[in-house]
């Protein structure tokens, strides 16, 4: 029963001065963020909000006087979520584009699309000329992967038919900011004859 | 006062309040890896879209959301001091500490109210709901599914702790608790501290971009 006592006595000092500590680091945190230090910002925010956690999980929740295995079992969902957030960064800003160099350039002077795209390519000539069963694939893939953000926006309508082909087909860096990697060709090339269907 | 019987299978009431009590820690190792979700969802999306995210939360309610952290650490304090009281065999004490935490509780979801309505008001809403004129950039409606799932689901985790407050607010007064049994009190408070740890990082992330 002394185990079970121990740390209950004599905390609410110590809980006193804990509430002191996170209305200051609020008062630091609120009033930092009106300065812009840049990349600093989000470093110092986190970092605030981290010391106030800790001191909540340490004191509040009791976690510096309780058992090694409560300790271990709350601090793994951290190394969890740390894996979690890790793997799933890397993956989408560390991957690069693949196949984007196997696939053939669009000759800029080109005004027709098909004409431009298909020049000399043996991987597109399948998919190049635009069908029904390929604008409704189009049209199914565009609800899957592009809906989320371009369901307000008109933006991509008028964007000229090269450029369409590029962002989509060749994935070029400094267009859409997705990754069409994960898509095959003809996924691809069906989402370009949907976009375009819709001009 | 009355009498805690410990349950057969426990060899003794300190076991009993440990096992309770590293059920109820496994318990918030789920909800961490809950909200982990969206905090992954979060970050992802403000990695890509850092200036959409910078310009929607300045549509947030800076005052407000301060306002509601303060709100929540007062509580916090009261929570702990109600579970101290509570072991000292000053269970009238808890329920008046218990009391205010639900105060506390309650006055978050006021202003959370009130700042859902301007949202609302505003057509600064998640996907195709989003109305509102001056922001123009189709990601915008992003920020704002992300601000009402994660805000949402941290307003359902109040609740859930107020009506989990209230309950062990009545069995103080009862006078159920004392220095030998005291789990219902502790447990609650854990999970009430780890409501107020998730708004610690919902605060700077949503409110205090830039």
């Amino acid at each position: 029963m002394r185990r079970f006592l121990k740390y209950i006595e004599g905390h609410e000092t110590t809980y006193l001065l804990v509430w002191v500590a996170l209305l200051v680091l609020t008062v630091l945190t609120v009033s930092v963020s009106y300065y812009n230090f840049g990349i600093l910002n989000i470093v110092v925010a986190m970092g605030v909000a981290t010391v106030k956690g800790t001191l909540v999980c340490l004191y509040f929740m009791h976690l510096k006087y309780d058992n090694r295995l409560n300790q271990v079992v709350f601090v793994s969902a951290f190394v969890f979520l740390a894996i979690f957030i890790g793997l799933t960064g890397s993956d989408l800003f560390l991957r690069t584009p693949v196949r984007s160099s196997a696939i053939p350039k669009v000759s800029s002077s080109s005004s027709d699309l098909i004409g431009g795209l298909t020049g000399g390519s043996h991987l597109s000539k399948n998919f190049s000329h635009t069908t029904p069963e390929l604008v409704k694939r189009g049209q199914e893939l565009f609800k899957v992967h592009c809906t989320a953000c371009h369901s307000l926006g008109k933006s991509f309508k008028s964007e000229t038919s090269q450029k369409v082909y590029e962002a989509i087909v060749r994935n070029v860096p400094g267009g859409d900011p997705h990754s069409f990697s994960d898509l095959g060709e003809k996924e691809r090339w069906a989402l370009v004859h949907y976009v375009e269907s819709l001009k | 006062m009355i009498k805690h019987i410990v349950a057969e299978h426990f060899e003794s009431a300190e076991q009993a309040f440990e096992s309770s009590k590293l059920g109820l820690w496994l318990f918030l190792v789920t909800e961490i890896l809950l909200f982990g979700g969206l905090f992954v969802i979060y970050i992802m999306f403000r990695g890509l879209y850092p200036e959409v995210f910078h310009e929607a939360s300045h549509h947030l309610n800076r005052t407000m959301g301060a306002l509601n952290t303060v709100v929540l650490i007062c509580s916090s304090l009261t929570m702990a001091m109600a579970v101290s009281r509570a072991q000292h065999n000053e269970s009238k004490k808890a329920a008046v500490l218990l009391l205010i935490t639900f105060l506390c509780g309650l006055t978050f979801m006021v202003v959370k109210y009130f700042e859902y309505t301007h949202k609302i008001h505003e057509g600064l809403l998640p996907g195709v709901h989003f109305s509102f004129a001056e922001m123009t950039d189709p990601k915008a409606p992003l920020f704002f599914s992300l601000y009402f799932m994660m805000t949402g689901l941290h307003g359902i985790h109040v609740l859930v702790g107020m009506g989990l407050i209230l309950w062990v607010l009545i069995r103080a007064v009862r006078g159920e608790f004392s220095s030998e049994y005291f789990t219902p009190v502790e447990l609650t408070g854990l999970y009430w501290h780890l409501v107020d740890l998730i708004w610690i990082y919902l605060f700077p992330l949503l409110y205090l971009i830039g």
